[in-house]
C-alpha cells in the first residue's frame, strides 16, 4: 500500500533499497504528493504546530482550488451547484484531515482518502464517506423540536440549527 | 497513540453485555427524572458541543419567569448567534446574515414536543441501563446507557446530577461504537438567583431591520395531498404532521417519525420553490443524517438523528398519489 510507504517515508523508516522508487513516484504522481502533504498537515496537528484557525485556512484554500479535489470528469452544472461542491469538498477535506488525526475515532483512514471528492460521480465505484451536510440549517431548526433526545437537554441541542453563515458549515 | 486508540474501542464494547437485558426499571426511573429535571429547573452554565473536526462552545441559560420558562443559548464560538426559546416558540438571533428565524409550536403545543408516553416506547428500541457514577463539570453524575437493540438507531450514553437530574453530559455513538457527537458542561450552576437579564436578546435593538422568517406550522393532513410513508423502520411511529414556510416556500409538509428517544423528520417541498442549488442522495453532521430525494417534482428532505439506512428506509417510502 501507497500510503504507507509515504508514512514510513515521513517516519524516515523507508526502506533505503525502495527509497529512490518511492521518491521518484512521488514525485511523478500529483495524488501522492497531495497524500504526502496531508499526512504533514496530520503530523503537525498531533504535534500541535497547527493554529486552532488551521481548519479555517485549509477549507478556504481548498474552496479556492475546486480543481484540486474536483474529479477530472464533471457533468455541466449550474455556477451555484458548482460551489456548493467545491464548499462540500472543502468542508469534508477539512473533515477528513482531522478525522485522521483524531485516533481511535474511525478506523480506516485509507478509504478516506481514496474518496475526498463527494458526491461526485466518479466516486460511486469507490468507497464513499458521506459528505458534510450543507444549508439544512432550516430542516434542523424545523426537526429540533421533535427529537425527544434533544428534549432531554433543553435548548442545547439548538447550537445544531445555527451554523457559523460567514464561514459555513467548515467554520 | 495505541493505547488511547484501545481504551477507545473498548470503552463502549462494555455494555454489550447487557444487550438482551430487559429495561432496568431504576434506569427508566432516571430517564423520567432527567425528563422532569429538563422542565423544572433554572440554571446557567457553559457546554461544548463536539462533532465530527468541531468544538463549539456555548453559553446556557433556564430560568421560569411569570409567562413560564425561557432558556438562552448563546454560541460563543465564531460569529454571535443566539437562540431564545420560550413556552411556545424558538427564535434565532444571526446577525451575520441579518436574520430572524422563528419557530412557533402553532395551538397546544409546548415545549418539549414529546410525551411520558413515548418514554414506554422507547424500551422498545432501547436496552436502558444503568451505569457507573463519574464526574463531569464539578458534579457527581450517574450513568445510564441505551443501547439500540438493532442498527437503525444509534446509541446513547447520558449522566445527570445525581441530586437534581440534570443532565450533564450526552455521548452518542455509532453502529461502530465511534463517537458520532457529544454535548458536555464544562461549567454549570444549578439554582440560587438567576439575572432574568441573563435570558433576554442582545440584537433586539440592532434587529428592528433585519429579516424576519416565520416557520407558521400548522398541523395538516398531508394525505389530502396525496403524500404518504408508506412504512417506517421497526419501532419507528408517525407523531405528528404539519405544512411550515421553509426556505421562503409555504405549504412545506413536515411529518415527523419517532422511537421514543431518535425523530427523524420528512420535509415535502415543490421542486420549482427551491431557489439555492439541491442536490440528491446523503450528506451528515454529528448525529443527523440527511436525505434527499426527488419524487414527482418535488424535493424529498430527510433529517433524523439517526443512522443513514434509517433515514433513507424512511426517505424510499414516501409515495405521491395525485389526489
Amino acid at each position: 500500500m501507497m500510503n504507507e510507504r509515504i508514512s514510513a517515508l515521513m517516519d524516515g523508516e523507508a526502506d533505503e533499497s525502495e527509497l529512490t522508487q518511492d521518491l521518484t513516484r512521488l514525485r511523478g504522481d500529483g495524488g501522492l504528493r497531495r497524500t504526502w502533504e496531508t499526512y504533514h498537515l496530520i503530523g503537525d496537528t498531533l504535534r500541535g504546530h497547527a493554529a486552532p484557525a488551521f481548519a479555517a485556512r485549509v477549507s478556504e484554500r481548498l474552496a479556492a482550488e475546486p480543481t484540486v479535489l474536483a474529479p477530472r470528469r464533471r457533468a455541466p452544472r449550474g455556477k451555484i451547484t458548482q460551489l456548493a461542491f467545491s464548499a462540500a469538498a472543502g468542508a469534508a477535506g477539512v473533515a477528513l484531515v482531522v478525522w485522521l488525526a483524531l485516533p481511535g475515532l474511525n478506523p480506516e483512514p485509507q478509504q478516506v482518502a481514496a474518496s475526498v471528492p463527494p458526491g461526485a460521480p466518479a466516486a460511486a465505484s469507490v468507497p464513499v464517506v458521506t459528505p458534510v451536510a450543507v444549508g439544512v440549517e432550516n430542516y434542523l431548526l424545523a426537526h429540533q423540536s421533535f427529537s425527544p433526545a434533544g428534549a432531554m437537554q433543553g435548548v442545547a441541542p439548538y447550537v445544531r440549527t445555527v451554523a457559523d453563515e460567514r464561514g459555513g458549515r467548515g467554520k | 497513540m495505541k493505547l488511547i486508540r484501545l481504551l477507545l474501542s473498548a470503552l463502549p464494547l462494555l455494555p454489550l453485555s447487557a444487550a438482551f437485558a430487559q429495561a432496568d426499571p431504576a434506569a427508566m426511573q432516571w430517564l423520567q427524572r432527567i425528563y422532569s429535571a429538563t422542565q423544572k429547573l433554572s440554571y446557567t452554565g457553559t457546554f461544548v458541543y463536539h462533532h465530527d473536526n468541531q468544538v463549539e462552545t456555548s453559553r446556557i441559560t433556564r430560568i421560569v419567569v411569570a409567562s413560564g420558562p425561557v432558556e438562552k443559548l448563546e454560541i460563543l464560538d465564531g460569529m454571535p448567534r443566539e437562540i431564545i426559546r420560550s413556552r411556545d416558540q424558538v427564535v434565532c438571533y444571526l446577525p451575520s446574515i441579518m436574520t430572524i428565524k422563528i419557530d412557533k409550536q402553532g395551538g397546544r403545543h409546548q415545549f418539549p414536543l414529546i410525551l411520558p408516553d413515548q418514554l414506554k416506547d422507547l424500551a422498545e428500541s432501547y436496552v436502558v441501563r444503568k451505569g457507573e457514577v463519574e464526574r463531569v463539570a464539578g458534579y457527581d453524575c450517574q450513568v445510564i446507557v441505551l443501547e439500540p437493540r438493532d442498527n437503525l438507531r444509534y446509541g446513547q450514553k447520558l449522566c445527570a446530577d445525581l441530586a437534581t437530574g440534570m443532565l450533564l453530559k450526552v455521548k452518542t455513538l455509532s453502529e461502530k461504537n465511534d463517537m458520532l457527537e457529544t454535548f458536555a458542561f464544562t461549567q454549570l450552576r444549578i439554582g440560587g438567583h438567576i439575572d432574568r437579564e441573563k435570558v433576554k436578546p442582545r440584537f433586539v435593538a440592532q434587529a428592528k431591520d433585519w429579516r424576519v422568517e416565520d416557520s407558521g406550522a400548522t398541523e395538516a393532513d398531508l394525505t389530502q395531498a396525496g403524500w404518504t410513508v408508506r412504512s417506517q423502520p421497526p419501532g419507528f411511529r408517525k407523531v405528528t404532521e404539519m405544512t411550515r414556510t421553509l426556505n421562503g416556500a409555504s405549504g412545506v409538509g413536515h411529518i415527523v417519525f419517532s422511537d421514543g428517544l431518535a425523530a427523524v423528520s420528512v420535509f415535502i417541498e415543490p421542486t420549482a420553490a427551491r431557489n439555492t442549488a439541491r442536490q440528491p442522495g446523503l450528506s451528515r453532521q454529528g448525529a443527523i443524517n440527511v436525505f434527499v430525494r426527488q419524487v414527482d417534482s418535488h424535493w424529498v428532505t430527510v433529517v433524523g438523528d439517526a443512522p443513514a439506512e434509517s433515514v433513507k428506509l424512511i426517505a424510499n417510502a414516501v409515495e405521491h398519489r395525485k389526489p
